[in-house]
């Protein structure tokens, strides 16, 4: 203190690159301080002269070769008497460490701007819960303040027991990797989990949002399963439409050959009263062809009418409309009509498909009762998967199913004698429940009874 | 002495059955010519009357669309009954289908003589006769 004199060990000249036992004084070395660090040691000399205070300073130091180096320098005062005659202590080359240090900063960073730039949530937490490390993603859907340090069981109870937590301990007991997606109510999202254990215990957890493509998936299925649908539905018109020309051709050529063929025999009869019996049976054909044509265009019309108004009917009191139109046909048969509809009381359907599909099952189940009982008629209608089924159950004669199975919603298709049969009856119902995409089939025994069974579906 | 002694015409439809025996009648080519709605019985008729040479009739004009029994089955139930009979009898299918496959599928019966489309004409009967 009192001569200013300035002592360096052989390691400071080493440090500040200069020969050894170059000459030195407190100006010469307070010179190879860079400004910055100048001002900051000379503050601190100042103050340990004065008042003791001991200094410890990172700075940066200028040598004589002109290299910078980082380094340490602490300053202690010692005393005599009480008072303070030198300052001694040591300088540091730290700058590797500095170095290392910055490096490792500027890693952290680094590491942190990629795990907020990636697009998943990234967290770090030990075995318990406690979260050490959570990028800005996983905060975001956490949403929940502050969770870094604190523990994630804690933060969130609901989360105790669930399925994140059982994988947890999956992945802590198997050391491995666990992968899973996780519906969350809260929040009404999906998100995909990667569990992966670190070597020092605890676990990274890597999450994603996927609720859009977990929507997309549902979106995708549905749309397929109606593709499948129109496609089933289309693949069933095309049948419709082949069996429809095939039906035509035979029904209307049938009659046009007997006109040909009456035209032919009228031409070689000089018979008047020949030739009036020819006019009257080609009344009748014409008759014939008028009609199919009629059935025909009917069906068409049917299946054009794919716009339907469908109104919402109660089946009882469609039945009863239709037990008044045909009072006089029950009464002479006696049929016993029997209906329950509690399980499926309402449907929403066109009204004239209804009552004409309910009336041809009535007028079924009288044509073709059997002599042997009081022929019986009960409806009965259900909910079912995807619709509603309606039974009618008779027990008239019923229908070999293994001969006559394929013909019986057939057009014109008849295979018993009864002369009221046309054949179309049936055919005009299956094509009314069809257009509005449901479906009948029926189930018979000979001598028993035959069950028709509809099913309904909704728009 | 006609060149036929029977034909049977198996039709449900009354008016084809009109015509045909009318036209028949008039090319006089047969003696009797049996008019049958029914299938079946035909073919109880010729099972009653196998070992019968007038009974069984010479030629049968089939239709193949028909209520109960149609054409196709009667000729699979003849197939079997066919070589107990006492004679042959020759069975032309008369329909008013040109679908390819029908006749295709009728000449799966080697038995069948010929496949008519109708309507019949006087050129065709006559194209019948022996």
């Amino acid at each position: 203190m009192a001569t200013r004199h300035l002592r360096w060990s052989g390691q400071t000249y080493k440090i500040h690159e200069l020969p050894p036992y170059a000459t030195i004084n407190v100006e010469k070395a307070l010179s190879f301080y860079v400004p910055e660090s100048r001002v900051r040691m000379d503050q601190a000399i100042a103050a340990c002269m004065s008042r003791g205070k001991a200094y410890d300073l990172q700075v940066t130091i200028q040598t004589a070769r002109n290299n910078t180096l980082q380094a340490r320098v602490i300053g202690k005062p010692e005393y005599r008497n009480g008072r303070i005659v030198r300052i001694y202590g040591v300088i540091q080359d730290v700058t590797e460490q500095y170095r290392i240090r910055n490096q490792l900063t500027r890693n952290a960073e680094l590491m942190r701007l990629f795990f907020d730039t990636i697009d998943m949530g990234y967290a770090v937490m030990d075995k318990d819960g406690k979260v050490n490390f959570i990028n800005r993603k996983a905060q975001e859907i956490v949403d929940h303040g502050k969770v870094i340090g604190r523990n994630i069981f804690e933060v969130f109870p609901s989360l105790v027991g669930s399925t994140f937590h059982a994988r947890v301990r999956q992945c802590i007991d198997a050391q491995a990797p666990v992968s899973f997606s996780n519906y969350l109510p809260q929040v009404d999202k999906w998100y995909e989990f990667l569990l992966a254990p670190m070597q020092d215990g605890s676990i990274s957890i890597f999450t994603r949002n996927i609720t859009d493509s977990k929507k997309m998936q549902r979106e995708l299925r549905k749309a397929n399963e109606q593709l499948s649908s129109l496609n089933k539905f289309l693949v069933n018109q095309n049948k419709q439409l082949e069996d429809f020309a095939h039906i035509t051709s035979h029904n209307l050529r049938a009659p046009i050959a007997n006109l040909k063929a009456l035209m032919q025999i009228m031409n070689e009869s000089d018979n008047e009263q020949e030739r009036e019996m020819y006019r009257g049976m080609f009344a009748e054909v014409i008759r014939n062809i008028d009609e199919t044509l009629n059935d025909l265009i009917e069906i068409v019309q049917i299946r054009k009418d794919l716009n339907v108004e469908r109104e919402t009917l109660a089946f009882n009191d469609r039945l009863q409309k239709i037990k008044d139109i045909l009072l006089v046909d029950i009464e002479t048969s006696g049929i016993h009509l029997t209906a329950d509809f509690q399980e499926a009381p309402h449907i929403e359907y066109p009204r004239i498909y209804l009552d004409s599909i309910l009336q041809n099952l009535l007028t079924n189940a009288i044509k073709y009762r059997s002599a042997e009982r009081r022929p019986s008629l009960h409806l009965h209608s259900r909910v079912v998967d995807g619709g509603i089924m309606l039974t009618a159950e008779d027990n008239g004669m019923g229908i070999d199913m293994e001969r006559y199975g394929a013909k019986l919603f057939g057009f014109r298709k008849t295979f018993h004698k009864n002369k009221d049969a046309k054949g179309i009856g049936l055919f005009i119902t299956k094509t009314q429940i069809e257009a509005m995409g449901g479906s009948i089939h029926a189930e018979s025994r000979l001598g028993a009874g035959t069950k028709f069974i509809i099913t309904f579906r909704p728009e | 002495m006609k060149p036929l002694h029977s034909i049977f015409i198996v039709d449900d439809d009354p008016i084809h059955q009109q015509i045909t025996e009318i036209m028949l009648d008039r090319l006089r080519i047969a003696d009797a010519v049996k008019k049958f709605s029914d299938a079946q019985d035909v073919l109880d008729h010729i099972r009653l009357h196998t070992a019968d040479h007038d009974g069984l009739p010479d030629l049968i004009l089939l239709d193949l669309n028909m209520p109960v029994m149609d054409g196709w089955e009667f000729l699979e139930v003849y197939a079997g009954i066919r070589p107990q009979l006492v004679k042959d009898i020759r069975i032309y299918v008369l329909t008013s289908s040109i679908d390819e496959r029908d006749r295709q599928r009728v000449d799966q019966f080697d038995f069948v003589a010929g496949y008519l489309t109708k309507p019949l004409t006087n050129d065709i009967i006559m194209a019948l006769v022996p």
